[in-house]
Formats: C-alpha cells, structure tokens, sequence
C-alpha cells in the first residue's frame, strides 16, 4: 500500500507541466549597434574634387 | 485503505489546475468590446499622423533624415557645427532603424487585435473601424517592404518580412518571401477599400487606399495594376497648377489641393518647435548641384522658387504626403516599363504642362541627354537608362523634393554606391545599406529569422 501512495506522489511531484520551458531564456544586454565598415581617409583626388565643388558653389551663390 | 483513495483524490483534484492557468486577466484595464472601444486603439495611431509621426508617413523630421541620405543635398558643403544635428550618410542611422521595425510591428499587433476580437462588424462604425485597422496593417507591411526588404523587382522570392496577421504572443514567425509580403499588403488594402471607410476621422478612405495600391503596385513592378490605381485616383484628384499648386505647396499645416494624405496637419508647443528645428538644420547643408540644375527651365518652373533659394538652401517644407502628382508619375514610368512610350511620354509632358509655364513637349528627338555625373544610371531591371526614362526620373526628383521620395528611388534603381566626407574621411553609402536591418533582439530570439546582408557584426 505504501508503495501505491509512494508511486503516486511520485507521479504527482514529478510530472510537471507540459511545456516547462515555454518561456524564452532570458537574456540581458542584446548588443543594439551594427558595426559597419570604417571611414576610409580621403586621397589627393577626393580632396580636389571636394574643393572643386566648394568652389562652383561659392561661385554660383555670388553671382 | 478508503483515506488513502480520498487523499489521492483530493491531491489530484486540487494540484491538476486548468491548462491555461497563467491566462491572468488585466485588472484595471478595458477589455474592448464594442467597435467604439476598438476604435480608442486605432485614434491613438492615427492622432499621432496629425502631430507627426515618423512611422506610417513622416514628418518634418524624419523626412529630413531620409533628404540627408539621398543625394539632393551635398553633404561635402554642410557647415559644422549646425551640421552635427544632420545625418551625415545612412550609415549613421542605421542601428536606429531598428525602432522603425519594432513601431511598425506594434501598430500590426494593433490592428490585429481589432481584426480578430471586433464582434459589431455590420454597423457603420464596426466597418470604418474594421476598415481602418486593414488599412494601417497593408500600410505598415508596404513600408516593411520598403525598407526592409531588398528592392522587389526580379526578386519577388527574396527575403520577405514575418507576417502576423493574428495577435499571438508565443508566434515566433519568420520571414516570409517579399511576394507573400506584397500579397499581404495587398490583401488588406484591398479589404480596406471593401469596408469603404465613410468617417473623416478614420483617415484611409478608399481614394487614400488606391493611392496606396497604386504605389504598392509601382514598388514591387506590377506596372498594369500600377497605372490602373493611379489612375482612380487621377480621376478624381487631377493635376492641379499655378495659385492652387503654390497654395498647396506652400500650406504648412493644412492638407489642400489634391493632397489626399498629409502628416503633420496639427501644430502645437514642442512639435511645432520641431518643424522649424528640422528646417533650421537643413540651411546648413545646400543642394546639390545636380539637382540645381535640373531646372533647366528655371524660374518658369515654378518649383524651382519653391524648392530653394539663391544659395541653394532649401525653401520647400519637409512633409510625408500622398498626392497626385506622384500618382501621374507612377503612370509615367509604369507605361514606359509596359512598353508604352508614346503614353509615357505624354504622361510626363502633361504634368510639365502643369508646372512649367511656356513649356515646349518633349518629344522622343528632344529629350535631354542623360548626366553622366547622375548617381542613378540604371533601371529597375538593371537596364542603362534610356533619356525618357531619365527624363521622367528627373520630373519625379523635382516634384517630390523633401517628401522623402529620393532615397527610395535610388534603392530601387540600381542602388548606386556614393561617398560623402567630413573630417578628411571618406563615408560610403553602400549597396547593401538601401535595406535596412531587423532588430538584433529578434534575430537572437527567433531561431530561423535571417538578418539581411551587411549586418553580421554588433556590439
């Protein structure tokens, strides 16, 4: 007989619900930034074309 | 022998629960029931368009950022330190885009439960509230579709957005192809439009839901439909110029002329400071001059008073809008994708004919040549453009100047990569960037959702 009760509390206490993990794992400080590729320096040529276009618009506005 | 059985007994009967034990029921909150409770989640949405929100259809704000990564302005002329409040390229804003995601997903789970849980769907109000919440759901899936997902033309199985089209919190969806996500759009767009929305307040009437079929249509390269919508539309909003298109343009806070939708109609305290804020901002970096000389017609076009000034500083206010000009220009380039040049053409002269006094037509002989400096040189199919197409590309850039329409037509065609610089560095908008990422916490969360390309390292 006290194995019948014995068995059933086992049943009872160790039979837990059905989806004891259902709830997702908890996780603190998810990373929120991309990381993208670096600026790259500017060569001689970019530096012209920049100047260039500072110096049409300079132009244009002073006409 | 008997105690034991009723112990067991009672055990079982107690300590077995119900199996939705954890279903806690909200205390001090209410539980919508009837189509005027509903309609409380749906006014909070749409109040927000009237203050200005950046997620449904932008505001001055927001479109600003979206001018900034285009290439209308010339990032290399920003003065500094005005100019630290601007974007400086796409880049800088790109792990923010993530917010953009999440708000856009959280008007779905909104209009979800309206769609599932509304009982009172035979009365006026049950409809325009039914109505309303399909029409924000197809909206917010076109504008997941716009930007985060890759440009859909000759992609249609490319990477979609998850749908959830049903209030679920254990759904775990992944993504969908964009076709799936074009059908959804267009599936409640259209059941928006079969509710035929009568109450002002709700916003999307079935004019506003054509509008957006028609641009739907036009992004994802479904040019016949594409040019049937806008043409509903055009019937009933036709192109307007002169006084009244000047009187449009000009209204800072008033949705006139054939504006079907606009955002930011209401002004008050901070946002009204926010308006001139973005405006303010935006005089530290001028125009391009491609884009100046767009205006080969100059002062008879009367777009180029309104779109800057002398120093090419920008005059026209930033808004998110729908109106039919745009429309007219879906017609145009969705005729000359199906083949019909000579309809396309004519498209394109009438709305120059509605801007620019004296104009002489273009004819096929007479169109301008293309700009080799232009950042755009192919299609949306990849094809070198041809002068008609560049000449109606060229129309819609000046037309939707500060509407937020440029970067999306740069992603659309061909996605071209360009440089702006500060501080003798080089930042390059790059392929890649035009679609935008998914928020890291969902690519962690969901096993199965795929981040889009480009996004692979985080901190």
């Amino acid at each position: 007989m006290k194995r019948i009760v014995l068995i059933a509390i086992a049943i009872l206490g160790l039979c837990a619900c059905r989806r004891a993990s259902e709830l997702p794992p908890i996780h603190d400080g998810y990373a929120t930034t991309f990381i993208l590729p670096d600026p790259v320096d500017l060569t001689a040529e970019d530096r012209d074309l920049i100047k260039a276009q500072q110096a049409e618009y300079n132009e244009a506005i002073n006409k | 022998m008997k105690k034991t059985i009723y112990t067991l007994l009672f055990c079982a009967a107690v300590l077995t629960s119900c199996t939705k034990f954890l279903d806690i029921k909200p205390y001090g909150e209410v539980i919508p029931k009837t189509a005027d409770e509903f309609s409380s989640l749906l006014n909070s949405i749409l109040e927000q368009i009237d203050y200005g929100e950046p997620v449904l259809i932008g505001y001055p704000s927001s479109v600003v950022d979206i001018e900034c990564y285009s290439d209308n302005f010339e990032t290399n002329l920003t003065s500094y330190p005005s100019g630290n409040f601007m974007a400086l390229y796409i880049g800088s804003h790109l792990s923010s885009k993530q917010d953009l995601y999440s708000d856009l997903y959280e008007i779905i789970r909104d209009c979800n439960i309206v769609i599932d849980n509304l009982e009172e769907r035979d009365t006026r109000m049950g409809k325009d509230v039914l109505g309303t919440a399909y029409a924000l759901r197809g909206v917010c899936y076109y504008n997941l579709l716009r930007n985060f997902c890759e440009p859909p033309v000759g992609n249609l199985s490319g990477h979609g957005v998850p749908l959830v089209t049903r209030f679920d919190m254990e759904e775990r969806p992944i993504r969908s192809s964009i076709e799936k996500t074009m059908f959804q759009a267009e599936s409640d767009m259209k059941k928006a439009i079969s509710y035929s929305i009568e109450d002002k307040i709700y916003r999307f009437n079935s004019d506003i839901m054509e509008g957006y079929l028609a641009r739907l249509y036009f992004w994802v390269g479904r040019w016949a439909d594409a040019v049937s919508y806008a043409e509903k539309v055009l019937e009933k909003y036709p192109l307007i110029s002169g006084a009244d298109y000047i009187d449009m343009m000009s209204s800072r806070y008033a949705t006139r002329g054939n504006m079907l939708l606009r955002s930011y109609v209401l002004s008050s305290g901070s946002l009204s400071d926010n308006f001139t804020s973005a405006e303010q901002t935006l005089t530290a970096r001028p125009v391009s001059k491609r884009f100046v000389e767009l205006f080969v017609e100059k002062e008879n076009d009367i777009r180029y008073s309104l779109s800057f000034n002398k120093k090419r500083i920008h005059r026209k206010y930033g808004f998110g809008c729908l109106r039919s000009a745009e429309m007219q220009l879906i017609v145009a380039e969705s005729l000359y994708h199906s083949g019909d040049i000579s309809g396309a053409l004519a498209a394109l002269n009438e709305l120059r004919r509605n801007r620019i006094e004296g104009v002489e037509e273009y004819e096929m002989s007479t169109l301008p040549p293309i700009n080799d400096d232009e950042y755009i040189t192919v299609d949306v199919y990849g094809e070198p453009l041809t002068p008609l197409l560049n000449a109606i590309l060229n129309e819609r850039r000046k037309e939707l100047f500060m509407e937020g329409d440029r970067w999306y037509e740069l992603k659309r065609n061909g996605r071209p990569e360009f440089w702006v610089a500060r501080q003798g560095r080089k930042y390059t908008t790059m392929k890649f960037m035009y679609t935008f990422p998914l928020p890291i916490e969902d690519t962690e969360l969901v096993d199965g959702l795929i981040q889009n390309p480009g996004y692979d390292k985080v901190q």
